[in-house]
């Protein structure tokens, strides 16, 4: 049995399907990890996660083993995530958006105490107030803030210079900021 | 204020658990897979070694052509490309 990622690539060259499966086993928590951020409904997710997979092996001569494996996969799998941010921002003008919860309502009116915030409902927010967003702002916001990734690991994932990620983060903050506050005076005025 | 607020928002998005992996599914990305074609090739030598057959029949091809040009050129007695270079020669040496 076959432990280390750069072994099981090896034997993937040499030709084992087998070797494939094990590789995909090996990383699909991480995969999932990535794309569930940009997406709420796990059938979605599965299918993005596929798509990562499918995108790595057609792509695996490419890999030249100075990074880990696992750096390389993320880094398709951010990049599978943002054509899906695009794809779906191209809809949102066709595609109603969800309604937000009673209990994140009932957070934005102040009428809970700021702990008691879920993260469900913290996403049910973010869902909403991101769709002011470019779909680049919404991936750099999501790795620096949610994702708890530094600056030069987002310039490393994205390709991206630091200016443009910082100049990003700055802008969806501040877009953030104000998308909440109209979320809150939409609520308010209901 | 409104800061702290995004703050909040954040630090409970970030507390969110991701997803299981649903069972059986290497297997499924491997069957999707089994229509592809095998990864990409790797090497020069890998190349070389797929395409050999094409290789060698264009090399025949292109002899069997030569070949061809310098017999009808025998036959209709034009100057072949050996005659060429022989004129070449003794010009270059009479100088």
């Amino acid at each position: 049995m076959v432990n280390d990622d750069a072994e099981l690539v090896a034997l993937v060259r040499a030709g084992s399907s087998d070797a494939y499966t094990e590789l995909v086993r090996h990383n699909q928590q991480q995969v999932f990890s990535i794309l569930h951020r940009y997406e709420r409904d796990l059938h979605l997710v599965e299918d993005l996660a596929q798509e990562t997979f499918t995108k790595a092996w057609r792509a695996l001569a490419s890999f030249d083993g100075r990074a880990p494996f696992q750096h390389w996969l993320s880094r398709i799998a951010v990049h599978v995530a943002l054509d899906h941010v695009r794809r779906r921002k191209r809809l949102s003008g066709t595609v109603a958006l969800p309604e937000l919860g009673e209990d994140s309502v009932a957070w934005l009116r102040d009428e809970l105490p700021p702990r008691e915030l879920e993260a469900r409902q913290a996403r049910e927010i973010l869902e909403l107030a991101m769709q002011s967003l470019s779909a680049a702002e919404q991936l750099v916001i999501t790795m620096l803030e949610i994702e708890g990734r530094s600056i030069k690991e987002i310039c490393s994932l994205t390709g991206d210079s630091s200016v443009a990620v910082r100049v990003r983060a700055m802008r969806a903050r501040s877009k953030l900021r104000k998308a909440i506050e109209k979320l809150e005076e939409s609520e308010n005025e209901r | 204020m409104k800061d702290k607020k995004l703050n909040q928002i954040f630090a409970a998005a970030r507390r969110e658990t991701p997803p299981a992996v649903p069972a059986g599914f290497a297997e499924r990305v491997q069957r999707s897979l089994a229509t592809e074609a095998e990864p990409v090739v790797i090497g020069f030598i890998d190349q070389l070694n797929r395409n050999f057959t094409r290789y060698a029949v264009s090399a025949a091809a292109a002899i069997m052509l030569c070949a061809a040009v310098e017999l009808s050129q025998t036959f209709r007695q034009d100057p072949s490309i050996d005659d060429d270079v022989e004129q070449i020669c003794s010009d270059w040496m009479l100088r």
